[in-house]
């Protein structure tokens, strides 16, 4: 959960570059093993930190969860790619709105414990943090 | 290990942020008591430090409480330009308890605070006690502070 150099920099593509700010909910197609979830931590950070991409991706139990900031242009293109990963099902975009200011000054990856983990110290959750994240940023 | 909090998963959820320039200092107290009374009584520890109006925080604790609160941070308005430095599972916490830093710096409520590349804060500048911190931040925004 590195810094991404540039994030504080003016946006990739000029400083005047129009901004978004994507958020998308998905389910995962299959179990992943700890190798494809690092996989997915490396290449995201990777990708978007060469696309001058903020936001976070939180993978918790059967959800990934995603807040990217950036140019519209290649936030746009990484949605692509998310949307034709065979690891993600049932994409949903929550929201996509201009903004002047990134929230997000980095990209970082989370890997929370599950509900299933959670319900079985007996203390289940009143929903889900990414869905309830999703209602507050949405 | 804190007895009879430990049992859950525990989650540490680390932030670096800057607060919006036009939060007042009264704001700012509330702000920072509401975050005291909630994170002691929800059994969290960990480390709010304050520099003019950026904010470091980490939140560690059981992943029923520690969730809730930082999806309420990362959707609150009020936080600009976060950081996040670490979100995940944790074997043990790293704090006994919950502490505020930073508030006895003179002028720290209305002025910015040194930059966040200066280091460690100086001594003058921590304090060890929440809540005398809240009371003296509390004087502080009232205009009774030295």
């Amino acid at each position: 959960m590195e810094k991404v150099p540039g994030a504080a920099a003016p946006a990739k593509g000029g400083a005047r570059a129009k901004l978004i700010r994507l958020v998308y909910l998905s389910m995962r197609t299959r179990d992943l093993t700890a190798e494809d979830v690092d996989q997915i931590e490396g290449r995201s950070e990777a990708n978007n930190l060469a696309a001058g991409i903020t936001g976070l991706l939180i993978a918790q139990g059967q959800y990934f969860y995603g807040v990217m900031e950036g140019p519209r242009r290649p936030v746009m293109q990484r949605m692509e790619v998310v949307i034709t990963d065979d690891r993600h099902m049932g994409l949903r975009i929550l929201r996509e709105e201009e903004i002047v200011a990134r929230r997000f000054a980095n990209w970082s990856f989370a890997r929370l414990p599950d509900e299933t983990t959670t319900r079985s110290f007996g203390m289940p959750l009143p929903g889900s943090f990414i869905l309830e994240l999703s209602r507050r940023l949405a | 290990m804190i007895p009879g909090l430990d049992s859950a998963p525990l989650i540490s959820f680390s932030f670096v942020s800057t607060l919006d320039p036009d939060l007042e200092d009264a704001q700012l107290t509330r702000l920072v008591r509401q975050a005291w009374r909630h994170n002691v009584g929800a059994g969290l520890t960990g480390r709010m430090v304050i520099r003019g109006r950026e904010i470091r925080q980490t939140i560690e604790g059981g992943l029923e409480a520690v969730l809730p609160l930082a999806s309420r941070i990362l959707g609150d308005g009020r936080h600009f330009r976060i950081r996040v430095t670490c979100f995940g599972p944790i074997e043990a916490r790293q704090h006994e308890d919950w502490r505020v830093l930073g508030l006895e710096a003179p002028g720290a409520l209305g002025e910015q605070g040194p930059s966040a590349s200066a280091g460690l804060l100086r001594p003058e500048f921590v304090c060890t006690d929440a809540a005398a911190a809240v009371v003296r931040l509390e004087r502080a925004a009232a205009g009774g502070a030295a």
